[in-house]
C-alpha cells in the first residue's frame, strides 16, 4: 500500500457565542481510516460539511491533525523530522479546485511550473528547463506557452498548468480537490482524460475529492463516501451503481439528475437539510436523515463492515436498503 | 395541449462596450414561453445565457451594456420599447428572477422576515392580495411554501445563519410574493450540494404545478435540463443553436455543438473508458470568426461553415437549429 | 505635468537662468516680468537678497522631488517589509510589529520632527530619514492586510506544498501581488510628503539656504506678502500643482493595475 490512513481525525474548539463563550466541538473529521494502493485512484465523495477537503490537506500536512497516522511508502509522515519531510513532500502534490486561484499572476507560466522542481530537486538551470518543457507539452500546451502569464490562458488551460506543476517533479500521490469541479463540461472532459492518461503512464496514485458522483465513478478505482466526517462507505467504482448500500450513498446516487427525460425523478427520497458537524448526536450521524433508521441508530455509532471483495459499509441496517 | 404564448423572443442583440472592443454577447437568440412551461437555456461559460435573462428583464449588469436589436414580446407587448416606469412594474412582480448566489439577492443586515415583509409591502399596490391577510402571514405562508421548516424560526433568522440551500429557498419565496407568471432563474442549484438541489428543483417542479408559473431555467448542466424542463435552447457564442422540445432534443440532437455536449458529460451509471471531449474553445467574442462560431471545434465542418453563419433549419413549426449539414444548398439567409 | 517636474528637476542647471542662492542686493525685490518694475531677467522676480524666483523655483522642484523620492521609497520598504512578517507569521510576530506600529503612531509627526531635527541637524539627508521614520505605519497597515488574505489563496498554499521556503514565499509570491497597492499607496504618499517637507522647511527644519526649497520660499515670502506676493505665490503655486499632479498619476497608477486583473 503506498498511503495508509488511520483514524485521522480534526477536531476543531469553536465558541459557541453568548456571553460565556461556551465552547463545542467541531468534528470535521472524525476517524477516518482508508488506504491507496500504487497507481490508483480512490475517490472521496461527499458533500458540504463532510470534512473531505480537510482530509486532503491534512494529508498534504497542510492542516494539523487532531489524532490518527498517515503512513506513506512505510513511513509515519508525522513523525518524520521537518528536512525529511521536504523530501517527501516531492512525491506527495496537489491540484486545486479553481483555475483562477492556483496560480502567481505575476510570474511567467515556465517559473510556476519550475517551482517544484527549484526547491526539491539538484539539477542544472537546464535540465530544469527541459524537464519543464517536457512536462508542459505532455498536459497539451507549447513551450512557447511558458513564457506568458497565467491571464493569458482559460480556464482549463489553467487547470492544466497546474497540473503540469503537480507531475513536474514525478510525484507517487497527488491529492486532487474538486480538480474539475470549476470547469466547462467541454474542457472538463479534456482535462479528466489527461489526468487518467498521466495515470496511465506513470502510475501516480490520486486522491479524487469531489461532490461529483459521475465524474468520481468515471476516474476512480475505488470510491469512499463521506458524511459528517465520517466514511460511511467503501466500494470498488464498478459496483457502485449496483453494490452500494448505505442509505445516503443511495440519496446520493438519486439525487444525482439523470440526463435522460425519459427517466424523471418525481419523488424525493432525502429530505433534510446536511446537519453542521458540531451538534453531532449520538450514534449514526446520518439518523435525522434516514429512512431506514432505529432505535439502534441513535445509540451506537455504526462502525465500517467488511462485506468482502472490498466493499465496507457503515449501517447498522444495510441489508435492508435494497430489499424491494 | 397548448396553452397561450406567454413571452416570444425574436433576434435579441445584447453588446458590451469593453476596453478590448465590442462584445456581442448576445447575437440571436429566439425562444417562446407559454404559460407553466419550463423552459431550459443550456450553454457553458460565455455562452451568452446569463446576459440573455438580464436583457429580458432590462437589468444588464455595469454600464456598458445595451441591448441593440431584437424584441421581447410579453404577452405581445415589447419589453424593450416600454419607459423604464413601466419595466419597473413588471420587473420582480410578473417576471422574477433568482441568481446563482443567494447572497447577492439576500441584505445581510436584515432578517428573512423583514426582507421578505419590504417586498410585499413594496408591491402591494401592483396586486391585490387575499383580503385580511397580514403581511406577516403571507411570509409564514411563502416560507411554508418553499419548504423551510419552522417558518416561524426561520423568519427571524438571518441570511448568515441560513445555509445555501435554505438561502435559495428564501431568494424563491421573495420572487414567489407577486405570482409571478414568469420565473427566470439563473443557474440556481450551481453552488448548491446535489441533495439540495435535487430538492430546489422540487420546489420548482411544485411551484410551477400549483401556480402555473413558467420558468426559464439557465444551466450549464444536462442532467438537471433532462430533468426538469420542457424545451431546451442550446446556446454556443451568444447564439441559440438548437431550440427542440426535451425528449426530441434528447433523442435526436441535431446541432453538433449539442451532440457534442451530451457525449463529453460524464453519465452516472455508464463508466466509459474514454470520454469523448470537444476540441478547442469557445471562440473569442471580441472577434468572433466569420461564419458558423463553432467550425473550429466541429467533426463535420466543411468549407461553407467557415464562410458563412449557418441559417435556421426549421425542426417543425416552433423549434429549430443553426446548421448548414441539413440546410437546403442556396439557402443563404443569415439566422 | 509630473513628468514635466521631474524632467525640469533633473535637468535644473541648464533651465535655470541664474544660479538661486547668487545675491544681488541691487535687485532686491523685484516683481515679475509682467508687472512694471520687473524685467525677463527674472521672469518671476526676485526675493529678498535679489535671488531669482524662477531658478528659486526650478531648483526647489530638484530638493522636493528627491526628498519625496527617497523618503517614500526608504518608508514603503521598511513599512512593507514589516506588513509581509506580520501578516504572513501572525502569532506573537504579527501582535509585536502591530504593537511598533500603534506606538509610532502615537507620537506626532511634528513632534519628532522638531526633535529629531534639533537633535541631528538640519539638512536634506535628515528630513528624509524623519519623514521616513513617520511615515511607514501605513505600508506595513496595507501590505499586512494584503499578506493575510494573499496567504489563504490557492497559488501560495501550491507554492509551500511545493516545498518553497519563507523568504522565497514571501519575496516571489506575495511581494509582487501586494506591490499592486502599495504602488498606489506610494505615488499618493509623494503628493503628501512634498507637503511635508515643505513644511519642515518653512518651519527652518528642512534645507538650509542657500540650497533652496519650496518651503523655504514660503517662508522667505512670509513677512514680505503685502508688497512682494510672488515671493509666496509662485512656490505655492508649484507645491500645489505638484501634489496635486501626483495625486492624479495615483489614481491613473491604481486604475492601470486594477482592471487588468478583473478583466
Amino acid at each position: 500500500m503506498l498511503l495508509e490512513v488511520k483514524d485521522l481525525t480534526k477536531h476543531y474548539q469553536v465558541s459557541r457565542g453568548g456571553l460565556l463563550g461556551a465552547k463545542a466541538t467541531l468534528k470535521a473529521v472524525d476517524g477516518v481510516s482508508f488506504s491507496i494502493a500504487e497507481g490508483q485512484t480512490l475517490g472521496l465523495v461527499g458533500e458540504s460539511g463532510s470534512g473531505k477537503s480537510t482530509i486532503g490537506q491534512m494529508l498534504l500536512l497542510q492542516t494539523p491533525h487532531t489524532r490518527g497516522s498517515i503512513h506513506f511508502e512505510g513511513q509515519d509522515l508525522h513523525a518524520l523530522q521537518r528536512d525529511y519531510r521536504a523530501k517527501l513532500m516531492g512525491k506527495i502534490q496537489v491540484v486545486f479546485q479553481d483555475p483562477y486561484d492556483c496560480l502567481n499572476p505575476k510570474m511567467r507560466v515556465g517559473d510556476i511550473v519550475a517551482e517544484p522542481l527549484r526547491n526539491l530537486a539538484r539539477l542544472s538551470a537546464a535540465e530544469i528547463d527541459r524537464q519543464v518543457a517536457a512536462v508542459i507539452e505532455k498536459v497539451g500546451l507549447r513551450p512557447s506557452d511558458l513564457r506568458k502569464f497565467p491571464h493569458q490562458f482559460s480556464g482549463g488551460q489553467r487547470q492544466r498548468i497546474g497540473i503540469a506543476r503537480a507531475i513536474s517533479v514525478k510525484p507517487r500521490f497527488i491529492v486532487m480537490d474538486e480538480p474539475v469541479s470549476a470547469l466547462d463540461v467541454s474542457v472538463q472532459a479534456q482535462v479528466i482524460n489527461l489526468l487518467r492518461d498521466i495515470q496511465r503512464e506513470d502510475g501516480v496514485a490520486y486522491l479524487f475529492i469531489s461532490h461529483n458522483l459521475a465524474v468520481v465513478e468515471h476516474l476512480s478505482h475505488r470510491i469512499a463516501i463521506v458524511y459528517l466526517g465520517r466514511i460511511v462507505e467503501v466500494l470498488d467504482s464498478q459496483g457502485l451503481n449496483t453494490a452500494a448500500v448505505h442509505p445516503y450513498t443511495l440519496s446520493l446516487i438519486d439525487a444525482i439528475p439523470v440526463p435522460d427525460p425519459e427517466r424523471v425523478r418525481a419523488d424525493l427520497r432525502l429530505h433534510g437539510e446536511i446537519p453542521s458537524a458540531m451538534d453531532l448526536p449520538r450514534g449514526c450521524a446520518f439518523q435525522a436523515r434516514c429512512a431506514y433508521a432505529q432505535d439502534r441508530c441513535r445509540q451506537e455509532t455504526p462502525a465500517l463492515q467488511d462485506l468482502g471483495a472490498g466493499h465496507q459499509v457503515a449501517c447498522h441496517f444495510h441489508t435492508l436498503t435494497r430489499a424491494g | 395541449m397548448q396553452s397561450e404564448v406567454v413571452l416570444k423572443v425574436e433576434g435579441l442583440q445584447t453588446q458590451f462596450d469593453t476596453r478590448r472592443g465590442l462584445v456581442r454577447a448576445v447575437d440571436g437568440v429566439d425562444f417562446e414561453l407559454r404559460r407553466g412551461e419550463v423552459l431550459g437555456i443550456v450553454g457553458e461559460s460565455g455562452s451568452g445565457k446569463s446576459i440573455t435573462a438580464f436583457s429580458l428583464m432590462r437589468a444588464l449588469p455595469g454600464l456598458s451594456g445595451r441591448t441593440v436589436g431584437g424584441r421581447v414580446l410579453f404577452h405581445g407587448t415589447d419589453l424593450l420599447g416600454l419607459p423604464e416606469s413601466d419595466m419597473r412594474a413588471i420587473r420582480g412582480a410578473r417576471i422574477a428572477m433568482i441568481c446563482q448566489n443567494p447572497n447577492t439577492s439576500l441584505n445581510p443586515l436584515f432578517t428573512v422576515g423583514e426582507q421578505l415583509e419590504e417586498t410585499i409591502r413594496f408591491h402591494a399596490g401592483s396586486k391585490a392580495q387575499g383580503a385580511g391577510a397580514s403581511a406577516r402571514q403571507r411570509v409564514l405562508r411563502l416560507l411554508a411554501e418553499v419548504q423551510l421548516p419552522s417558518p416561524e424560526i426561520q423568519m427571524r433568522r438571518y441570511p448568515f445563519q441560513m445555509s445555501g440551500g435554505m438561502k435559495q429557498r428564501v431568494a424563491i419565496a421573495m420572487a414567489l410574493v407577486c405570482e409571478p407568471e414568469i420565473l427566470i432563474a439563473d443557474e440556481p442549484t450551481t453552488a448548491l450540494d446535489v441533495t439540495i438541489q435535487a430538492q430546489i428543483l422540487h420546489l420548482l417542479r411544485e411551484v410551477r404545478r400549483q401556480h402555473g408559473t413558467s420558468i426559464i431555467f439557465i444551466t450549464h448542466d444536462l442532467g438537471v435540463v433532462a430533468q426538469l424542463c420542457d424545451s431546451v435552447a442550446v446556446m454556443y457564442a451568444g447564439r441559440v443553436v438548437e431550440y427542440n422540445e426535451i425528449r426530441e432534443l434528447f433523442r435526436r440532437p441535431r446541432h453538433p455543438y449539442t451532440a457534442g455536449l451530451m457525449q463529453s458529460n460524464p453519465v452516472f451509471g455508464q463508466r466509459q473508458e474514454r470520454l469523448y471531449s470537444m476540441e478547442g474553445q469557445p471562440p473569442d467574442l471580441v472577434s468572433p470568426p466569420a461564419g458558423c462560431a463553432f467550425a473550429a471545434r466541429c467533426p463535420h465542418v466543411q468549407p461553407l461553415c467557415r464562410q458563412q453563419t449557418p441559417p435556421r433549419v426549421a425542426i417543425d413549426e416552433r423549434h429549430f437549429y443553426a446548421c448548414w449539414r441539413d440546410a437546403p444548398q442556396g439557402a443563404a439567409h443569415a439566422a | 505635468m509630473v513628468g514635466l517636474f521631474v524632467l525640469v528637476g533633473i535637468f535644473a542647471p541648464w533651465l535655470s537662468p541664474h544660479d538661486p542662492a547668487q545675491q544681488n542686493i541691487g535687485n532686491t525685490l523685484m516683481p515679475p516680468f509682467w508687472e512694471a518694475g520687473g524685467s525677463m531677467a527674472h521672469p518671476l522676480g526676485t526675493a529678498s537678497l535679489g535671488q531669482d524666483v524662477l531658478s528659486g523655483i526650478i531648483y526647489g522642484a530638484r530638493v522636493s522631488l528627491l526628498v519625496a523620492v527617497c523618503a517614500v521609497f526608504l518608508s514603503g520598504a521598511f513599512g512593507v517589509t514589516v506588513g509581509l512578517l506580520a501578516g504572513f507569521l501572525g502569532g506573537w510576530v504579527d501582535s509585536l510589529l502591530m504593537r511598533l506600529c500603534d506606538m509610532q503612531l502615537s507620537i506626532p509627526f511634528i513632534l519628532l520632527a522638531i526633535a529629531l531635527i534639533g537633535a541631528l541637524g538640519p539638512s536634506m539627508g535628515n528630513v528624509i530619514f524623519v519623514i521616513a521614520i513617520t511615515n511607514w505605519v501605513s505600508y506595513a497597515r496595507v501590505a499586512r492586510a494584503e499578506t493575510r488574505s494573499l496567504r489563504e489563496r490557492d497559488f501560495v498554499k501550491a507554492a509551500r506544498i511545493s516545498g518553497t521556503g519563507l523568504a522565497r514565499l514571501l519575496a516571489v509570491h506575495i511581494f509582487p501581488n501586494v506591490l499592486n497597492s502599495v504602488v498606489v499607496l506610494a505615488t499618493l504618499d509623494i503628493g503628501k510628503v512634498i507637503i511635508f517637507e515643505s513644511g519642515l522647511s518653512f518651519l527652518g527644519l528642512g534645507v538650509q539656504p542657500p540650497t533652496p526649497s519650496w518651503g523655504a520660499m514660503l517662508a522667505d515670502g512670509r513677512k514680505y506678502v503685502n508688497i512682494a506676493w510672488w515671493l509666496s505665490m509662485f512656490p505655492g503655486l508649484a507645491i500645489m500643482v505638484v501634489a496635486l499632479g501626483v495625486n492624479f498619476l495615483g489614481d491613473w497608477v491604481r486604475e492601470r493595475l486594477d482592471p487588468k486583473f478583473l478583466e
